[in-house]
């Protein structure tokens, strides 16, 4: 019978302890990747929605005419009328930026703060003064939280200057908000200001841009918000808060199953390692095995004796993985969140890492359950063989499945890539492609050995050339076990083909966003505000810049341009809209078609007939060249031809490319993102920038660019949005070192008398030595050509597929040539590196001490 | 079915391989051991001991013919049945001492107990007892293996045969990787142990000497049996 406690197994790790601290670091690499995945995944969302929660307050329906669009602010009285509506809190939400340099961002809340009822429902409370003092409603009043005032040392009576669509403003804080509700979001960067001064300093004169809604306590919130619908003017819309937590959680479960699939494949990773070291573990105790089943040990019992050892090697892995993923997820989190905010064009939340036990069951039980996966086959295998058989063979290479079941698991694994790889691009569900990648990363796994066989001959003949009988051997000493050499190269292969494939969609992202943008912001400089309201987007100027850029002496031509979100389909947009000269002059450049369009679809879209859209606008809303797309503005609805499909990347759902003529007209949003300027001919460049600068600079706090620079602008976004691959490379070549160096370790150690018989021979130290890091190298370029397939592989798979399919952006494939060099450099370093201990060791042997070795 | 016999094989043949091939190890070998009995099979190395004393242990099984041991046919049980005679039923000694390297002398001998569920605090006054009466002093019960002699090995591993109480006890040439007075001293053992603890024994070995300890001598030679002797007939045969 089974024993019930671990003692056969702490017993039988006894003298291991020092060769298995390797496997248990893999394992712990594999479960903080677990944990540091799922904890920064969870926090990012909570952040989010914590905003969205925080700035609705008790509202249960919000009414807006799209992202910050202006509509009149009578509409509120409308909806106050309507059954079940206990309270409706007309708000003007903006943004400014601090003006001493430092750019911080600023929340704006526009309300009534004399309506108690109001500022209750955002908790906004001012213990000391009240929010019922006059000055409060002075022109330049603001009220701030205490943390932003503590920070900036600032207090009541204090002036501040900052930047506003409309240019620098001077306030003045007339009160301080206590931490609570509305106060506490944003890091504390909340301007509260009466909704008179905000109309004035950021909208319009009885124009709000958001109408929250409290409801009935008893009140049915579908019921009202049904009825509300049905008294707005077009253009508008009412949904719940949550309608925007849905949109963010759709993104963030895309972000999650991102997290999940790169932390998948490096628990497989950890799993090969472990794998390796087990199956060596058990192949040199086999003999072990054979007198427990000599005396009397039934094979199942033994099978479970050994999966009890592999649970101690996980347990452990756990308990050093978990604090590790812990603070791992505290350097991936700023990161993670950035890449969110950026995807979904929303401000960085602050986000503090907080532990979920959730999140460590995760990981601790996918770390447990990969170590017991691991040990299953080996220990199935070493339970196996005959016992006068074990009992006589020490350390060789047991005998596992047959070859036949083997290639059928190999063509069952190619099969169900096939098929997940279909389904994906069939049904666009991203849980697919997890799938296919889980299952390439497996078929990598597998292909190590017969590549191994086939290609030992021309190895072993090729290094015989090479580098004389050290090489010959060295080959020898790979070959002679199969099993270990293939899941050393398997375990590197899967590492490196996750860097490739992170880097692949990586470089494919950025190089799609240079590709677009080079060929679309062509323009001798293009100006817009130094500050970056949300994502990568800068913050909004009036429009009067367009003109008074063009007074500038030396400027030929300026074309504004306006990015805003929308609502289409259900769902979010993106309107880029441009003054109509853009569109029929080539001075400026032009979005890349793809595929085809109306004969004149430039001019059409310059008269407002039409307009392109992006290629994700097409995949995702399934819309083709010839349909029509109405959208709801606050000025009616606004038919529009679609005339051409583009790639764009202002957002991951789709983005529609109109004339900013129609978008002033029927958003009533004069407002530019950026302005396109031509010099004249002859001109000298930084002349016209120098007097942009002076003229223009300060009144709106603008940053001036060349088109290269704005390129590399766009570039840099998507790689602070990438910023975490270099961390998750970093700890995947980590593991792919700690995995080299224990498999060398091993071998050295099972060749103990082979190494002192050839030391009997004559062969000298080094040339020991350097057969060992022969091996390290050998297997480390082997691992590295079929990591470069799988990345291939997996990389064509998400940019062309997955990543469509889960955040929406359609790419160009691009090869990473210089990273992937770069990668192909390091792993020979790193494998060198893991190959100078055993090295060392090999060529210390005393030649009479090894061949007594056992 | 020969129930009084501790150990009965019938017209056993043992082949490896197929073909030409083939090895015979045991061709058409009967035999039987009574209750108590000290049994000593001789003969060079590869005429078939070790292979006999594998399917006396169940360890492995005829190519054909019977072998039956404390009243079970082994071809009738399972592969699980015959670890649990092994288990409960016999006790094996090797050449090799086979003791765990990383498991102290008294741990190599209770774990054979744990796997019969027997409470560890029992389980290690059972190994105290029977470690005692193979004469390893208290000191040497905390050592690991490398630590101990050759002797000292063997009758850790005798001790480990021991401790589940066995009606019969294999030993595969104990003697084979020890010294002569060693060795000597662990044949003496064997015959104590057989002589007060009734224990049938079955001892393989090429050596006279060693074989001349049992109550019965059967030479083997390429896979058959050559003659059973006494053991001081055998001495006067000037074998």
């Amino acid at each position: 019978m089974i024993t019930d406690t671990f003692r056969m197994p702490r017993r039988f790790l006894r003298g291991s302890y020092a060769r298995l601290t390797l496997t248990v670091l893999a394992l712990a690499c594999g479960v903080a990747q677990v944990a540091a995945d799922d904890l920064t995944g969870r926090e990012t969302l909570r952040a989010f929605v914590e905003i969205i929660d925080t700035v609705a307050g008790r509202a249960a329906l919000q009414v807006s005419a799209g992202e910050g669009a202006l509509f009149p602010e009578d509409v509120a009285a409308s909806i106050a009328q309507v059954p079940g509506v206990e309270l409706t809190v007309p708000v003007v939400s903006s943004t400014a930026f601090m003006a001493d340099g430092s750019g911080e961002l600023l929340t704006v809340q526009g309300m009534d703060i004399a309506d108690q009822k109001a500022t209750a429902v955002y908790e906004l409370r001012d213990e000391e003064r009240g929010l019922d003092d006059p000055k409060l409603f002075l022109p330049d009043a603001i009220v701030i939280p205490h943390a932003f005032a503590d920070r900036r040392g600032l207090k009541v009576g204090d002036g501040i200057t900052i930047d506003t669509p409309r240019g620098q403003q001077h306030v003045t804080v007339r009160g301080m908000l206590d931490p609570q509700g509305l106060a506490r979001i944003y890091g504390g960067n909340l301007l509260l200001m009466d909704l008179g001064n905000a109309q004035d300093m950021f909208g319009r004169a009885g124009f709000v841009n958001r109408v929250d809604v409290v409801v009935d306590r008893d009140g049915d919130v579908q019921r009202v918000a049904t009825a509300i619908a049905a008294v707005l003017p077009t253009g508008l819309h009412v949904e719940p808060p949550s309608q925007r937590k849905a949109d963010l959680q759709t993104v963030m479960r895309s972000f999650r199953i991102l997290l999940l699939a790169l932390g998948i494949l490096g628990l497989i990773g950890s799993f090969l390692i472990a794998f390796n070291s087990l199956a060596t573990l058990f192949e040199g105790r086999a003999w072990q095995m054979g007198v427990l089943r000599a005396v009397g040990v039934r094979p199942r019992v033994m099978w479970q004796e050994l999966l009890k050892e592999s649970a101690l090697l996980g347990a452990a892995g756990v308990v050093v993985g978990l604090p590790l993923g812990i603070g791992l997820g505290k350097v991936l989190l700023p990161m993670i969140t950035t890449a969110a905010a950026l995807n979904s064009k929303v401000a960085t939340p602050d986000a503090q890492l907080s532990v979920h036990a959730a999140s460590l069951l995760l990981a601790g039980g996918m770390g447990l359950g990969a170590a017991l996966l691991a040990a299953a086959l080996p220990a199935w295998r070493a339970t196996r063989m005959g016992m006068a058989q074990t009992m006589r063979a020490r350390g060789v290479e047991q005998l596992g499945i047959t070859s036949g079941s083997r290639w059928a698991i190999r063509a069952a694994v190619a099969a169900g890539i096939g098929v997940t790889v279909f389904l994906q691009s069939a049904t666009g569900v991203p849980s697919w492609g997890l799938a296919a990648t889980g299952l390439i990363a497996v078929g990598t796994a597998l292909s190590a050995r017969p590549l191994l066989d086939l290609i030992r001959r021309p190895l072993l003949n090729g290094f015989r050339l090479l580098a004389g009988p050290t090489g010959e051997l060295a080959i020898k000493n790979i070959t002679q076990n199969p099993r270990r050499a293939a899941l050393t190269v398997a375990m590197l292969a899967v590492g490196l083909a996750c860097v490739f494939w992170l880097w692949m969609v990586a470089h494919s992202f950025q190089a799609s966003v240079v590709d677009a943008v080079s060929g679309a912001m062509r323009a001798d400089l293009v100006v817009s505000s130094s500050h970056i309201e949300s994502g990568f987007l800068e913050a909004p100027v009036a429009d009067s810049l367009v003109d008074e850029v063009a007074r500038i002496p030396g400027v030929a031509n300026v074309v504004g341009e306006r990015t805003a979100d929308w609502q289409y389909g259900g769902g979010p947009i993106s309107i880029d809209a441009y003054d109509p000269p853009y569109f029929v002059s080539a001075d400026f450049g032009q979005w890349p078609l793809t595929g085809r369009g109306f004969p004149d679809l430039w001019e059409a879209v310059a008269r407002g007939d039409g307009a392109v859209v992006s290629s994700n606008f097409a995949l995702n809303l399934h819309v083709k060249v010839g349909d029509t797309i109405t959208l709801d503005s606050p000025g009616g609805p606004v038919a529009l031809r679609v005339v051409g499909v583009v790639t764009h990347f202002a957002s991951p759902r789709g983005t529609v490319e109109m004339s900013r003529d129609v978008y002033k007209r029927y958003w009533h949003d004069a407002k530019v993102t950026r302005a396109f300027v031509r010099s004249a001919p002859q001109t000298d460049l930084a002349t016209v920038r120098a007097a942009i600068a002076r003229q223009l600079g300060r009144t709106y706090n603008l940053r001036i660019l060349s088109a290269a620079e704005i390129v590399e602008y766009f570039a840099s976004q998507v790689r602070r949005g990438f910023a975490g691959v270099y961390i998750l490379a970093l700890l995947v070549l980590s593991v792919v070192l700690v995995g080299m160096a224990d498999t060398l370790a091993a071998g050295v150690i099972e060749r103990t008398r082979e190494i002192g018989a050839i030391r009997v021979v004559g062969v000298q130290r080094r040339y020991v030595r350097r057969m060992v890091l022969m091996e390290g190298v050998v297997l480390g370029l082997i691992g590295l050509a079929v990591a470069a397939v799988s990345g291939l592989a997996l990389g064509t798979l998400w940019v062309d597929v997955t990543f469509p399919a889960l955040l929406g952006w359609v790419l160009q494939p691009h090869v990473p040539y210089t990273q992937a060099g770069i990668v192909a450099i390091l792993t020979v370093v790193v494998c060198i590196v893991a190959a100078l201990a055993p090295a060392r060791r090999a060529a210390s042997l005393e030649p009479a001490v090894a061949l007594r070795y056992e | 079915m020969p129930s009084s016999a501790a150990v009965v094989l019938e017209g056993v043949h043992k082949r490896y391989g197929n073909g030409p091939q083939a090895v015979e190890a045991l061709n058409d070998v009967s035999l039987r051991v009574d209750p108590e009995e000290f049994l000593s099979i001789m003969g060079p190395s590869g005429c078939g001991k070790s292979t006999m004393l594998n399917l006396i242990a169940g360890i492995d099984t005829p190519t054909s013919g019977r072998v039956w041991v404390a009243g079970h046919d082994l071809a009738q049980l399972s592969d699980d049945a015959r670890s649990d005679l092994r288990l409960r039923h016999i006790g094996f000694v090797f050449q090799s001492f086979n003791l765990f390297p990383t498991f102290t002398a008294e741990e190599n001998v209770t774990w054979p107990l744990e796997f019969l569920g027997v409470h560890w605090r029992e389980a290690r006054q059972r190994a105290d007892a029977a470690l005692a009466e193979v004469g390893l002093d208290d000191g040497a019960r905390r050592r690991r293996p490398a630590q101990l002699s050759g002797g000292e090995q063997q009758r850790v591993a005798i001790a480990r045969a021991l401790v589940t109480k066995p009606r019969l006890l294999v030993a595969d040439e104990p003697t084979g990787n020890l010294d002569s007075r060693t060795g000597q001293s662990i044949l003496d053992l064997l015959q104590v142990l057989n002589g007060e603890q009734h224990l049938s024994i079955v001892l393989v070995t090429h050596s006279p000497v060693a074989a001349a300890c049992g109550h019965r001598i059967v030479e083997l030679g390429d896979g058959r049996i050559l003659r059973e002797t006494r053991p001081s007939a055998h001495f006067a045969a000037g074998a």
